[in-house]
């Protein structure tokens, strides 16, 4: 039976060649977009190395401390109370102007009220603004650098080419040792493959290699860095007691809304007596996705700006997909009258509505997954171009399993969602009406 | 007519309804597409204010902690060598809000009685002849201003149209961080990219030695190769006695950041353009389908004396009518986000975005129309009446 179906669906197709471009050009075109979105999130937010932990991660970025200025306004009017004169004095009290001042955090702060929340497995301070420029064989490094503490390790899981992270000892005692990523040991090492104990000069210091990680495919800052040092080898830049070049990463247990709420209650403890100029406190932990969509969209509740970008993406992604379907289905629809003899035949030899429409759902789940095996080919095209050009800077696209079966399951999904409503139509035709306008 | 091809419409009303979902839909994505791509190309033809066509900065490291009078000798020297240099034209020294720092440094305050909001930037006076800045009126800071009676504040148009109506503002004084006399105007200083919008901004000048101005913008001779760095770095190493400052051209870091917003700029319009082609075939292919179905009622037609040009018209007119209803639908439905405000765009991307997509899927229509109803106006009573 299916290999009939299977059969006829190949007829239908080659029959008429125009019909046929149209349909396979809409279903291989928005399929390879949609396999291109999949992997692109894939890449981004998919549970892999060294991301694994993103879904218990809440990231303290920004400390901002804010003046905010009222002024009370004396208002003295007449007004009559029953024929007298009166003096009434109105004190109208607002907000006239605010002042405001956000950056990363001073380390001590962070040290001193972050590190025993009661509901993380465990937290990170790392710092990655630091880039210096290094001169190799005649041309210009950058070299990106990630000061961080020995945690940072477990929170992040990288993948270890070769040697080891540095530990909490060597942190504390100022070791002059660093963990490369694999495109810093290819840029400066050259082609040697040993990169293990050799010494790497930044900022007229020497640091030793004792770790190479695999180069992460998506983006988050603290990990796309080239080199990662014990960030007891950074001098805090700015003298002040609250700002400095650090943010925290908090692993919580489970709830990241309760980690959250604990650490803006430990941040309520922090005093400003250190400073006279501010007179308000705000911290706003983000979960990894706000800290995504603030970059797309801000809005001051972090919160506020997932949705945002959520909804955006839910219903522009609806409307492309609704589309090409609706096509479709105009397509399909209004080529219905020239199967009806067939269906006239089927019905009069005794099949049933259900097997008719079984019959066209698979027909055309048949010509979507032609489309999306198109679609694939020019996904994979695509996918090999986009990281070539490295137009998403370090987010790597890649195929995998989970992939295909999404992929598929893409497919499936277009397909049902694009033949049921003309195959109802045709399974419903009266065998008469469907024998009676076409000559057998 | 008109009543005749609304009957004709009503008579297939499913099939119909389906195509004005269709078109409306596209619609919709061309709306929302196109706004982003109208507000971005709004941003991208105004006047950036500064040339980055070699123009290098240098980000020294933090002087907060050292000796003042060091620092103070050290940046007279590096000031000195610099513009010895043969392709170093100009140099000045700023804070950390210089082109495509990223940066932000924002203060309100409504002493003038009523509230400005403004970004700041706080630079010497080397800094619009190293970035090549436009002064539209007065002049830019000079050395001499640090010691006048009132320090001096320059703005760029968008503070001086939006506080004070567009009115000549040199030589008064703007309660703004304290008492400023305002000395200059420039048309714009938008650091933050090619795609940032066009907002107020103040400069505040700095003395050349202060331990905040620890940047560097050098204006370079132009074509000055990139090998040319090398020196600059040496020469800067050996009056810093450090090797972490950082060297960057503004070009290049224009070229990246600008690459930021192109890339979905792109990805956006390409998916939009195939959605386009793909709803214009698909539409093709029913119109010219459905016509083909109807050679009795066009044979029928032209047999009682109809000319081919009416047939042609009137399915032209079937499917524009259909068009038009679906369109209004769309403008209907796009127009509550400006009116409403929702979203962080500004009102009138939106109409013209509403106006270009309705263009768009008209002519779309008009083309897709075209040629099936040519086909259908040249068939002969005879042919099309002969199958029945």
């Amino acid at each position: 039976m299916i290999k009939n179906y299977i059969k006829l669906a190949w007829r239908v197709l080659s029959r008429k060649k125009f019909f046929t471009f149209i349909t396979l050009f809409g279903i291989s075109f928005t399929l390879m977009v949609l396999m291109l979105i999949t992997s692109y999130f894939q890449a981004e937010f998919g549970s892999k190395a060294p991301m694994k932990n993103q879904d218990e991660l809440v990231i303290l970025e920004y400390l901002t401390l804010q003046k905010v200025m009222y002024d009370t306004i004396a208002v003295v009017d007449t007004t009559f109370d029953s024929g007298v004169a009166v003096y009434d004095t109105t004190y109208d009290t607002k907000r006239t102007g605010r002042s405001i001042s956000t950056s990363s955090f001073n380390e001590k702060l962070l040290q001193d009220h972050f590190r025993d929340l009661e509901s993380i497995k465990a937290s990170t301070i790392f710092n990655t603004g630091i880039r210096h420029d290094v001169f190799v064989n005649n041309s210009k490094l950058q070299i990106a650098i990630n000061h961080c503490d020995a945690p940072f390790w477990d929170i992040f899981n990288f993948q270890f080419i070769e040697g080891r992270p540095f530990d909490a000892s060597e942190v504390t005692q100022q070791a002059q040792v660093a963990v490369i990523a694999q495109k810093l040991a290819k840029s400066y090492f050259g082609k040697d493959k040993n990169v293990l104990g050799k010494f790497i000069t930044v900022d007229a210091r020497q640091y030793k290699v004792i770790g190479v990680v695999k180069d992460p495919t998506s983006s988050p800052d603290p990990i796309i860095v080239d080199m990662f040092l014990p960030y007891t080898n950074a001098e805090e830049s700015y003298r002040d007691p609250y700002f400095g070049n650090y943010s925290m990463a908090l692993l919580s247990d489970g709830n990241v809304e309760k980690t959250k709420k604990e650490a803006i209650s430990a941040s309520h403890d922090i005093s400003l007596d250190l400073q006279d100029e501010y007179n308000e406190l705000i911290l706003k932990p983000v979960t990894y996705k706000e800290l995504y969509a603030k970059a797309l969209y801000y809005d001051e509740d972090p919160a506020k700006s997932l949705q945002f970008i959520s909804w955006l993406l839910i219903g522009l992604l609806s409307l492309f997909i609704l589309l090409p379907v609706l096509n479709l289905i105009n397509l399909n629809v209004s080529r219905i009258m020239d199967r009806s003899s067939e269906i006239g035949v089927r019905k009069a030899f005794g099949a049933t509505n259900s097997q008719i429409l079984t019959q066209f759902v698979f027909e055309n789940i048949v010509q979507t997954l032609i489309g999306g095996l198109i679609g694939f080919l020019l996904a994979f095209i695509a996918m090999y171009f986009i990281n070539q050009s490295k137009s998403l800077g370090a987010v790597v696209l890649e195929m995998n399993v989970s992939f295909f079966l999404y992929s598929l399951l893409i497919c499936l999904f277009f397909g049902i969602l694009s033949g049921l409503l003309p195959a109802l139509k045709m399974s419903k035709l009266q065998i008469v009406n469907a024998l009676k306008t076409n000559q057998l | 007519m008109i009543k005749h091809i609304f009957k004709l419409i009503w008579n297939k009303r499913r099939s119909n309804a389906l195509i004005l979902i269709e078109i409306f839909l596209a619609f919709l994505v061309l709306f929302a597409v196109l706004s982003y791509v109208i507000y971005n190309m709004r941003m991208l033809s105004a006047p950036l204010g500064f040339e980055t066509k070699d123009k290098w900065m240098v980000y020294l490291d933090d002087l907060s902690s050292k000796d003042s009078l060091e620092v103070l000798e050290m940046k007279n020297t590096l000031h000195r060598e610099l513009l010895n240099l043969d392709n170093i034209e100009s140099v000045s020294y700023t804070e950390n809000i210089n082109p495509y720092s990223g940066n932000q440094s924002r203060t309100g305050g409504d002493a003038m009685g009523f509230n400005i909001s403004s970004l700041l930037a706080f630079v010497d006076s080397d800094f619009a002849n190293a970035l090549d800045m436009n002064v539209v009126q007065g002049r830019w800071f000079q050395e001499e201003d640090l010691n006048s009676t009132y320090p001096s504040i320059i703005l760029n148009q968008a503070f001086i149209d939006e506080y004070f109506g567009g009115k000549n503002m040199i030589d008064s004084m703007l309660l703004f961080r304290g008492e400023h006399k305002v000395i200059g105007v420039v048309d714009a200083f938008r650091y933050l990219g090619e795609f940032s919008e066009n907002q107020p901004h103040a400069f505040y000048q700095v003395p050349r030695h202060s331990k905040e101005a620890n940047n560097l913008v050098l204006g370079m001779a132009p074509n000055t190769p990139a090998a040319y760095e090398e020196k600059v770095n040496n020469l800067i190493s050996d009056i810093t006695k450090s090797s972490s400052f950082i060297i960057k051209n503004i070009d290049q870091m224009k070229k990246s950041d600008s690459r930021d917003t192109w890339i979905p700029l792109i990805a956006l319009l390409s998916i939009c353009g195939f959605l386009c082609i793909n709803v214009a075939l698909g539409l093709f292919g029913v119109l010219w389908y459905n016509i083909n179905k109807r050679r009795g009622e066009i044979g029928l037609r032209r047999a009682v004396g109809a000319h081919s040009s009416d047939i042609s018209k009137q399915f032209i007119f079937e499917i524009l009518i259909l068009t038009f209803i679906a369109v209004f639908l769309g403008i209907f439905f796009a127009i509550q986000v400006p009116l409403l405000k929702i979203g962080p765009l500004e009102p009138i991307n939106m109409y013209y975005a509403i106006a270009i997509s309705t263009g768009i899927i008209l002519t779309l229509v008009t083309l897709c129309a075209l040629h099936p109803s040519w086909q259908a106006s040249k068939l002969h009573p005879a042919t099309a009446l002969h199958e029945d």
